[in-house]
């Protein structure tokens, strides 16, 4: 009498494919020679090698597995060296993303728990996918090395194995990738061939990526940087000069790159970087290098008076220059302030990323911090008339000027520059004085002949006056926000009043200031420049986090994660119930036959799992196997009877007999040697 | 159950193989899966391609046994009362007289079930689960055995009713045919050399036999333990989050009887895991109804009954 053929289920067989072995190993020596020759790793491997000799396996009981694995982790975390005791840091800005030490940890245990699953019994096996991640987390973590030459090495080798391995693993019709114990498909030759390319132009890729990255890693690392830092390098192509010169040009290169990030109300400003005092054949001094600073005490930088706050976040290095308007009336800076006698303030023992704040008045006549009354020496200074001036220049500034007050004298020299000039970026001076041409022939020319021409007629009409530099912070961003790029780069004129005090002025027509000069920027460069923002902001954000916020933050994902696996707990109760109770006792003679028959399989290598009968288990036992399988058929025969047919003692005998047969037959590691074909492979 | 008894049932059935094997060459699972439905009581569903025997293996069926064999083609506009019969008025004494429909037979093949309407694919239900037929309040038996062989085409659904639930639900199993090997295929064409060798075929069995054998399923013994991993395998379809729909009672009921026929074919008078789990597919598959998630992402019936199978320890 014939049977029906059994369901469709893939045959028993132990052992994982060697292509995977050899590849997790790859990866483990890679882990082993990056993190200091940690003496688990080749324990494991050993352990990983070892479930191809051995037959025996751990049961797949789930809480057994997580007994195992809990002290295997106690074990790892108590041997593995850790030198460094700072914590997981997350360095954006130094060199280090993650400790290595606690990379290499997670490396050993995702090691550890691929060879807890190899010896795991489960009747499908390891996963594909799972069993590749852990090798893939294992080589990840050997990555994070500053020792390269392990992974270069091993790194390609592991890409053709892990290639290799990828042909062993079966795949059910529906196309899904089964499991890790199923027997490959046998190639055709074409197929063989075309996977051999695979493997090749796979390992070259892998060769050529290790090369990219090596040679390129310190531009792929820049380029990393610029997006995870606030603050990217110091920026040569600024439109500052630390001592101006007046030539044909200005802010050649006006570059879109920004500068700065300004929050609070909006208004135009003059952001000034630098004042300069004396002016020498065309050029503005003294430079930033030859001045001299002095450390601000604090009372100084808090003249307590109400104005709108302006938060300033610089973007590029201004030569750890402070910019503020010089109506400027409280300045809260991070770390101290040093200031010179042009009420220039440069940051000293700032932080890596500088923010500072400060209240600017409405009040343009407003002395604060960045205004300082000139001593006689500078008085002299601020009214001095470069030798190379023509005469013609001070007699026509002081026509100009007329009588009035200091503050008229000024205005009419203004109205005089803005009506009698017009704007130009390209103007050529020619030999001898510059302002000579520009103020007597008057010509079109760009910010600085207008801020310098200014400052030396309101000089020659007698009202002290100095050139500044900076930035003219015009482009509203959002609500609130003012964005200085490089192109603003502007120069102006600051004059002191008697009795008022310092002034800004500027001279240059209207056509020429940046916010008339240059179109506004595409939206484009607005979505680029706030994904720039994003880490920024994030972090800032997350520096304002108290300790109670951040913990309920990160804990509330936490929670919802558990509440929907209560939820589909509670929802399928029955499917935790299926298989998990025993069934109905039988008697204690079928008890220990069965026992005895499911040693027998174990001993030759190939237990039965649970989840099939012993039926279909012998039917997909591999040829090699050596166990008798006539007798085995034999023993099932009698046991079937004497378990569920009428409960017969003559069954139960025969049952006994064949076992005892099959008890004394020759220990298969003697057989196993004189059939040297593997198991379960083709 | 006496083994000599079991013994001469497994002659016959085995008398009963051969001549349908000598008809539909290469198919001998098919046979036992339609001969285990038979003898379990219920009804099969042919369901294949046209062209693989499904017709011929039922009409073949029907010829073995030596009963009342009847073929109802299922069209459009076929109506209830054409397949359970209607009363007719006769003039001479001016009374009402019941013709019986095609229902009336010991073997039923409904041919194309799915082209017909669900109207008249209902009337189908109570004549398959009953063996009784209802026309004008009358209550009326079908001769014994009552045996529905019914076919349908899956890869066309060109003005197709597909069956409901319900109605899938009362077939006890589902068999493709599929196409035969090379070997057979030869074999089907010599032995149609000059006609076809189901002219040749003689009843072996008689429809007494037939009900005798089904008499004699009910008592093949099921072990708790058995009919415990019947109600795992089921209540784990149940509680499968990709169906819609489980395996009903109805279901596990026809697994326990199917397994029971399934041992007794092969002369055993008691039935093992390895029964269930050979017919888990067959009596079961059709009975569940995926979800719309997984039946487009790729899921397959018979694949979710092959995953409780993997998942369940089997009783040893």
């Amino acid at each position: 009498v014939t049977t029906f053929n059994s369901p469709q289920l893939p045959p028993v067989t132990q052992r994982l494919p060697w292509p995977f072995v050899a590849s997790a190993l790859v990866a483990f020596a890679a882990l082993y020679a990056s993190g200091k020759f940690f003496v688990l790793m080749p324990v494991l491997a050993v352990l990983l090698v070892a479930t191809a000799a051995l037959p025996w396996r751990l049961p797949s009981s789930k809480i057994l597995g997580w007994v195992v694995r809990v002290a295997v982790w106690i074990v790892v975390l108590s041997i593995s060296p850790r030198r460094h005791t700072t914590g997981m840091s997350l360095n954006f800005g130094g060199s280090i993303l993650y400790e290595p030490d606690y990379v290499h940890l997670f490396g050993y245990l995702a090691a550890a728990e691929l060879v807890l699953r190899a010896w795991t019994f489960a009747p499908r096996g390891p996963s594909r996918g799972d069993a590749l991640l852990l090798t893939a987390l294992v080589l990840t973590a050997a990555s994070n090395t500053t020792d390269r030459m392990p992974i270069q090495v091993l790194a390609p080798a592991y890409a053709l194995l892990t290639i290799l391995c990828l042909r062993a693993f079966d795949r059910s019709p529906g196309g899904r990738a089964t499991d890790l114990l199923a027997p490959p498909h046998r190639s055709r030759p074409p197929l063989l061939a075309l996977r051999a390319v695979a493997a090749v132009l796979a390992v070259g890729l892998a060769f050529s990526a290790v090369f990219v990255v090596t040679q390129y890693e310190y531009s792929i690392t820049n380029w990393a940087m610029q997006f995870a830092r606030s603050r990217p390098a110091r920026q040569t192509e600024v439109g500052l000069s630390t001592s101006p010169q007046l030539t044909s040009v200005f802010n050649p290169q006006p570059s879109m790159n920004r500068v700065m990030l300004v929050e609070g109300p909006y208004a135009d400003r003059h952001l000034r970087a630098l004042a300069f005092d004396t002016y020498l054949n065309g050029q503005w001094l003294p430079a930033l290098a030859h001045r001299q600073f002095e450390l601000m005490p604090p009372p100084d930088l808090h003249r307590g008076t109400a104005g709108a706050r302006l938060q300033f976040t610089p973007l590029v290095d201004t030569f750890e220059l402070i910019l503020l308007p010089l109506e400027s009336a409280e300045v809260e800076f991070p770390g101290s302030i040093a200031r010179d006698a042009q009420g220039c303030l440069l940051a000293r023992a700032a932080p890596e990323d500088p923010h500072y704040a400060a209240t600017v008045l409405p009040n343009s006549t407003f002395q604060g911090p960045l205004c300082l009354a000139p001593d006689d020496a500078l008085r002299q200074r601020l009214l001095a008339i470069p030798p190379t001036l023509a005469p013609a220049v001070v007699s026509l500034a002081r026509d100009v000027a007329g009588p009035g007050d200091p503050a008229s004298r000024v205005q009419n020299l203004v109205r005089h520059l803005r009506t009698q000039h017009a704007y130009s970026l390209q103007y050529d001076p020619g030999d001898g004085e510059p302002l000579n041409d520009f103020i007597l022939n008057a010509r079109a020319a760009h910010c600085q002949y207008f801020a310098s021409a200014l400052a030396i007629m309101a000089r020659a009409a007698g009202v002290p006056a100095r050139y500044v530099n900076g930035y003219y912070a015009h482009e509203l961003f959002g609500k609130n926000q003012t964005v200085v790029r490089d192109r603003d780069a502007h120069a102006w004129t600051e004059c002191y009043l008697d009795g008022t005090g310092w002034v800004t002025v500027d001279a240059t027509p209207d056509s020429g200031r940046p916010d008339q000069l240059f179109e506004q920027p595409s939206r484009w460069r607005h979505l680029l420049e706030y994904l720039q923002d994003l880490p920024r902001r994030i972090r800032a954000w997350a520096s304002q986090l108290t300790l109670q916020s951040a913990t309920v933050l990160t804990s509330l994902p936490v929670a919802v994660l558990l509440v929907v696996w209560l939820i589909r707990l509670l929802r399928t109760p029955r499917k935790l119930n299926a298989g998990a109770r025993s069934y109905a006792e039988r008697s204690a003679e079928l008890s220990a036959a069965a026992r005895r028959f499911d040693r027998v399989l174990a001993q030759v290598g190939h237990p039965c799992t649970p989840h099939r009968t012993w039926r279909e288990h012998l039917v997909r036992l591999p040829d090699a196997v050596p166990v008798d399988r006539e007798k085995c058929r034999t023993f099932v025969d009698a046991y079937e009877e004497a378990r569920f047919g009428d409960c017969d003692e003559r069954a139960l005998a025969a049952a006994q007999d064949v076992l005892r047969e099959l008890e004394v037959a020759p220990s298969p590691h003697q057989q196993a040697k004189e059939e040297p074909v593997p198991a379960g492979r083709p | 159950m006496d083994t000599s008894t079991t013994h001469m049932f497994a002659t016959t059935i085995a008398r009963l193989e051969s001549n349908l094997s000598s008809v539909i060459r290469g198919k001998p699972d098919s046979i036992r899966l339609l001969l285990t439905s038979l003898l379990a009581g219920g009804h099969a569903l042919l369901e294949d391609v046209p062209g693989t025997g499904k017709t011929t293996l039922a009409k073949s069926l029907a010829r073995s046994i030596s009963g009342v064999f009847r073929r109802v083609q299922f069209t459009p506009d076929l109506l209830p009362a054409d397949i359970t019969g209607s009363s007719f008025y006769k003039p001479q004494d001016g009374s009402f007289e019941f013709r019986e429909g095609p229902v009336f037979a010991n073997v039923l093949l409904a041919d194309e079930i799915n082209r017909t309407s669900p109207r008249t694919q209902s009337a189908l239900l109570e004549v398959m689960s009953e063996a009784q037929v209802s026309v004008d309040g009358k209550r009326r038996e079908l001769p014994k055995p009552f045996f529905v062989v019914a076919t349908q085409n899956p890869s066309e659904y060109h003005g197709t009713y597909p069956l409901p639930e319900a109605q899938l639900d009362r077939f006890a199993v589902r068999i493709s045919m599929g196409y035969p090997d090379a070997q057979s295929e030869i074999e089907v064409l010599l032995s149609h050399q000059d006609h076809h060798p189901y002219e040749d075929l003689d009843a072996v069995v008689d429809c007494e036999q037939v009900i005798a054998m089904q008499q004699q399923v009910r008592q093949v013994k099921v072990e708790p333990a058995v009919a415990d991993y019947v109600v795992r395998l089921v209540q784990h379809t149940r509680a499968d989050l990709r169906l819609r729909l489980g395996v009903s009672p109805r279901g596990s009921l026809a697994l326990y009887r199917t397994s029971q026929a399934s041992a007794l074919l092969q002369g055993r008078p008691y039935v093992t895991p390895d029964d269930v789990r050979a017919l888990a597919i067959p009596v079961l598959a059709h009975r569940i109804v995926l979800d719309t998630k997984s039946k487009y992402g790729g899921e397959r019936n018979e694949q979710v009954i092959r995953e409780a199978l993997e998942k369940i320890a089997v009783p040893r």
